[in-house]
């Protein structure tokens, strides 16, 4: 298969060249009679300069049209360019007459699509990773990191600094330096902590306050979740399954830890446009468990049918379940 | 001609995200990873050279129905009909949302997200990718900063992106992978 082999060589040098060009456009150091000579000299040229490129515009990014910026400092970025930074996903929450590149308070968002898991780096250097179908907004003034989960799931990696809220349905939880899980339900919110604190707090007290002190009833620990709602705040402790189902996501993956099939179908279906629908009630009960590609059903629907004999059928892109 | 073209963007942001599944259908229908690849090759040199490229409405399932179409032709040319191989091409979807077997059997990533594999770049690589691409800082005001040419930046820019694009389909070396994966590659500081 020496035709074959030739081929993958000449593919990789022409995927090396083309990285060597794009590097050449953005230094602004590109000879374009040369660049346009090298891309019709051979089809793969050309199809491997777009795929550089491809990879160029699918990294986080910011708007072309920036501005060259500053380098980002220690102590925050500037207001131009962390708005700028999420260019084209809308700015939220209130904006004043006099513009949004001045306005010090003005709030950012991001937003993920269904399937879709976004990274980004928050105004102080603090990350946040958006789950399937989420939205986040954010706001990091000089006295507060305020963070508002309007929908689906978020992990924060919080930077020691000023203290930073998590705001969602209304409730509020107040959270140190560490790491995080975020999750909006129905009426609640739940905060999964791996490592630093998550404490439930109004609207208006000060957040510091009930980290620093003794632990009350209401602060969560890490391997521990705080779940706010209507209801008083609570605390449970999380065991090492659900902490492994907690960040599976970030992987790609869904885990399953002996739950009901109806209840795994609910949670698989945040992944996926085309939804999975449970025909016949009798199987809503079924225990399932296992890890799974997040994306991608097939494996979880293979399971069901080879260990359960549960039929998926394709069905206007999603798949209906059937004994 | 600009240096990027209308194809070349509406390639990379609507045709390459799916590269994998290109891949998966076009496994189905042909004996080996290489021959998948090389029938995917062939089918975006064809997209590439077409005219009307801008009024396809959807470019996913365009790409699918053209793999199908060249395994046709070449099973057709070669005049070695396999009908399994024939029958096989016959129930490719239009919009590939079936199980994939040969995508599991394969233990197939699917698209590795770029934002995870630039955190596996080797770092000085990794550095000016992302001082560049993510925080839009100026080539120059980089290559000052950092003390080094604009030439040696950007050959570790040049590196960064050629390891993300071997990476990014999965199944090829690892951006921090094989030992010659050093981010400059003679060695140069």
């Amino acid at each position: 298969m020496s035709i074959f082999n030739d081929q993958r060589h000449i593919r990789r040098k022409a995927t090396r060249e083309a990285a060597g060009w794009l590097a050449r456009h953005e230094t602004g150091t590109i000879d374009e009679a040369r660049f346009e000579a090298w891309r019709a000299a051979h089809p793969g040229n050309a199809i491997a300069f777009a795929r550089a490129l491809s990879v160029w515009r699918a990294a986080e990014t910011p708007s072309s049209s920036l501005p060259q910026a500053q380098p980002l400092a220690a102590a925050g970025l500037s207001r131009r360019r962390a708005l700028g930074a999420f260019g084209g996903m809308g700015l939220v929450g209130l904006l004043a007459a006099g513009g949004v590149a001045t306005r010090a308070y003005a709030w950012d968002s991001a937003r993920s699509g269904i399937g879709e898991c976004r990274r980004l780096i928050l105004p102080d250097g603090s990350r946040a990773m958006l789950n399937t179908d989420s939205l986040l907004q954010w706001r990091f003034s000089d006295t507060e990191r305020s963070l508002w989960i309007a929908r689906g799931e978020v992990a924060l990696e919080l930077l020691p600094g000023i203290p930073a809220r998590v705001h969602g349905q209304g409730l509020t939880a107040a959270l140190s330096t560490g790491r995080f899980n975020v999750r909006l339900q129905t009426g609640a919110m739940d905060v999964t902590v791996l490592t630093g604190r998550a404490a439930a707090s109004t609207s208006t007290s000060a957040p510091s306050s009930a980290i620093g002190s003794p632990r009350p009833a209401e602060v969560a620990a890490p391997n521990e979740g705080l779940l706010l709602s209507a209801a008083d705040p609570s605390v449970r402790p999380a065991s090492p399954q659900h902490m492994a189902a907690t960040v599976a996501w970030q992987q790609g993956e869904i885990v399953f830890d002996n739950e009901p099939l109806q209840t795994a179908v609910q949670e698989y279906n945040r992944y996926l446009p085309g939804k999975i629908v449970i025909a016949d009630p009798d199987l809503t009960g079924i225990p399932v468990g296992g890890r799974f590609t997040s994306t991608d059903p097939a494996a979880f629907l293979s399971a069901l049918e080879l260990g359960l004999d549960i039929r998926a059928t394709p069905h206007e892109g999603g798949f209906i379940l059937t004994r | 001609m600009p240096v990027i073209r209308p194809i070349d963007i509406w390639f990379a942001d609507e045709v390459f995200p799916h590269e994998d599944r290109f891949l998966a259908a076009a496994l189905r229908i042909s004996g080996s990873r290489e021959e998948a690849e090389d029938l995917v090759q062939e089918a975006f040199t064809r997209l590439f050279t077409l005219e009307g490229w801008a009024a396809i409405d959807n470019p996913r399932a365009y790409v699918v129905r053209m793999l199908r179409h060249i395994a046709i032709e070449r099973l057709r040319r070669q005049r070695i009909v396999d009908f399994r191989q024939l029958a096989d091409a016959d129930h490719l979807t239009l919009v590939d949302e079936t199980p994939d077997q040969h995508r599991i059997a394969a233990g197939r990533e699917g698209l590795r997200r770029v934002s995870d594999l630039i955190a596996s770049l080797p770092e000085r690589c990794r550095t000016v990718f992302v001082r560049r691409r993510i925080k839009g800082e100026s080539s120059k005001a980089i290559a000052q900063d950092l003390g080094i040419s604009l030439s040696t930046y950007e050959k570790r820019l040049a590196r960064a992106i050629e390891l993300l694009s071997r990476a990014h389909l999965g199944g090829e070396t690892e951006t921090a992978g094989d030992g010659a994966e050093t981010c400059d590659a003679q060695g140069r500081r």
